[in-house]
C-alpha cells in the first residue's frame, strides 16, 4: 500500500536531478530513468550537463521511443556564445576608441572565478524556461558531485549580492538626479539587467526546492562513493534541499544501505555493461520495482 | 578693502560649504564608484564570483572605467574626500 502510494508521488514529480561522484553510473540511470518515464507515455527529456557528455554512448545510437528527446549541453560553447552576443551588442553602445578595451574586459569572463557554475545555472535555467511546458518530464544529468553542489548553493547567494547591486545603483541614481535637481524617471539599463538575473535566480531557487523536483544521489559499493555520496546529500540538505532517494547502484543484495533513514533504489550489478535502449530498460524495470 | 574681503568671504561661503547640491552631488559620486568597484573589483585584485553575469554592464560602463580606475588608484587624501562628502565640520 505504501509502496504503491510512494510510487505515485515519484511519477508525479516533473524534474529530476541526478548527481553523484564521477563513474557511478549518472548517465546510465538517467538515461533508464528517461525510459522509465517514456514507456509509461510522459513526453521525457534527459539534458546532459556533465561536460564529459556520455549520454549518447549510453543510447549508443539506438532507437529511441518518439515521446524521448536527449540534449547534450555544451557549456563551453555555451559559455563563448553569450560572451559572442555581449560583445556585439557592445559594438552598438560603446564608442570605437575604448571598443576593443573593452572586448578584452568581456573576454577574461571565461576564465573568472565561477563562470562555470554560473553558465551550468543559465543553462538550466534556459531548458527550464524554454522547454518545461513542452515535455512532462525532465531528467538532469548533473557534473559530478562538487560543482552538482556549489551550483545548487549559488541561488541564495547570488540574489543577495544582486539585490544589493540593484540598490547600489538606484541610490547612485537617485542621488544624481537629486543633485540636478531633476526627476529621476529614466528607465535604466543597468538596472533592467540586473533584475532580469535577480528574477533568473528566483526562478531556480524555486525549481531547486520545488514540489515537483526530485533530487537523487547515487553512490556504488565501496567507501569512497559512499563517503561522497554522504558528504553531497549533507550539502544539499544544509542548502534547502531535500534529497529523497539515493540510488545503490552496481549493489549487492547482501550489503546493508548506508541510508537507513533514506528511500533507496536497488540496482543489482549486471553481468554485461548496460548500453543501448534494451539494456537500459532491464535498468528502468528495476528503478519502478524499488520505487 | 574690507567690503572686498567680506565679499570673497561670503562668496566663497556660499560656494564651497553651503552648496547642498554639491554634497549630494559627491554623494552620488561615491554611490556610484562604490557600484563600479563591485563590478570591477577584478581590477583591483578582488575576485569577483559574478564577473560572468556583469559583463552584460560593461558595455554600459564603458565611459566610466579610465576615471573610476584613476579615482580609485590615486586617492590623495582621505580628509579629502571625507569634506567632499559631508562638509566642513
Amino acid at each position: 500500500m505504501k509502496k504503491a502510494e510512494n510510487r505515485k508521488v515519484f511519477h508525479e514529480k516533473r524534474f529530476f536531478f541526478l548527481s553523484g561522484k564521477g563513474g557511478v553510473g549518472k548517465s546510465t540511470l538517467s538515461s533508464s530513468l528517461a525510459l522509465l518515464f517514456s514507456q509509461k507515455g510522459f513526453k521525457t527529456l534527459v539534458v546532459s550537463l556533465d561536460p564529459a557528455h556520455s549520454l549518447s554512448i549510453a543510447f549508443a545510437d539506438s532507437a529511441l521511443p518518439p515521446n524521448l528527446s536527449v540534449h547534450e549541453i555544451d557549456i563551453e560553447k555555451e559559455m563563448k556564445n553569450y560572451l559572442n552576443k555581449v560583445k556585439k551588442d557592445a559594438e552598438k553602445i560603446v564608442s570605437p576608441v575604448i571598443l576593443e578595451e573593452i572586448k578584452k574586459q568581456i573576454e577574461i569572463a571565461y576564465y573568472s572565478p565561477g563562470a562555470f557554475e554560473l553558465a551550468i545555472a543559465d543553462a538550466i535555467y534556459k531548458i527550464y524556461k524554454n522547454y518545461s511546458n513542452q515535455y512532462d518530464k525532465i531528467i538532469f544529468d548533473t557534473a559530478p558531485s562538487g560543482y552538482t553542489v556549489r551550483l545548487m548553493t549559488v541561488p541564495d547567494l547570488l540574489e543577495n549580492w544582486l539585490k544589493h547591486m540593484i540598490n547600489l545603483r538606484r541610490k547612485a541614481l537617485k542621488l544624481k538626479a537629486m543633485a540636478e535637481l531633476k526627476e529621476n524617471d529614466e528607465e535604466d539599463p543597468l538596472i533592467s539587467i540586473l533584475e532580469k538575473r535577480l528574477k533568473e535566480t528566483q526562478t531556480l531557487s524555486h525549481l531547486f526546492s520545488g514540489e515537483e523536483t526530485e533530487f537523487m544521489v547515487i553512490t556504488n559499493p565501496g567507501r569512497l562513493p559512499i563517503e561522497i555520496a554522504k558528504k553531497t546529500v549533507k550539502e544539499l540538505e544544509s542548502a534547502g534541499i531535500n534529497v529523497e532517494y539515493i540510488i545503490l547502484n552496481k549493489w549487492k543484495e547482501k550489503i546493508p544501505s548506508p541510508f537507513p533513514h533514506k528511500k533507496t533504489i536497488f540496482i543489482k550489478e549486471l553481468p554485461e555493461e548496460p548500453i543501448g535502449v534494451e539494456k537500459l530498460k532491464k535498468i528502468a524495470e528495476m528503478i519502478e520495482r524499488s520505487l | 578693502m574690507k567690503r572686498i574681503k567680506e565679499f570673497m568671504k561670503l562668496f566663497f561661503k556660499g560656494a564651497i560649504t553651503d552648496n547642498a547640491t554639491d554634497k549630494i552631488d559627491a554623494s552620488a559620486k561615491i554611490h556610484n564608484d562604490m557600484f563600479l568597484t563591485s563590478v570591477f573589483s577584478d581590477k583591483i585584485s578582488i575576485p569577483n564570483p559574478l564577473y560572468y553575469y556583469y559583463v552584460e554592464l560593461l558595455p554600459y560602463l564603458a565611459e566610466e572605467i579610465k576615471g573610476w580606475e584613476v579615482r580609485i588608484t590615486n586617492r590623495k587624501t582621505i580628509l579629502g574626500r571625507a569634506i567632499e562628502e559631508g562638509g566642513e565640520p
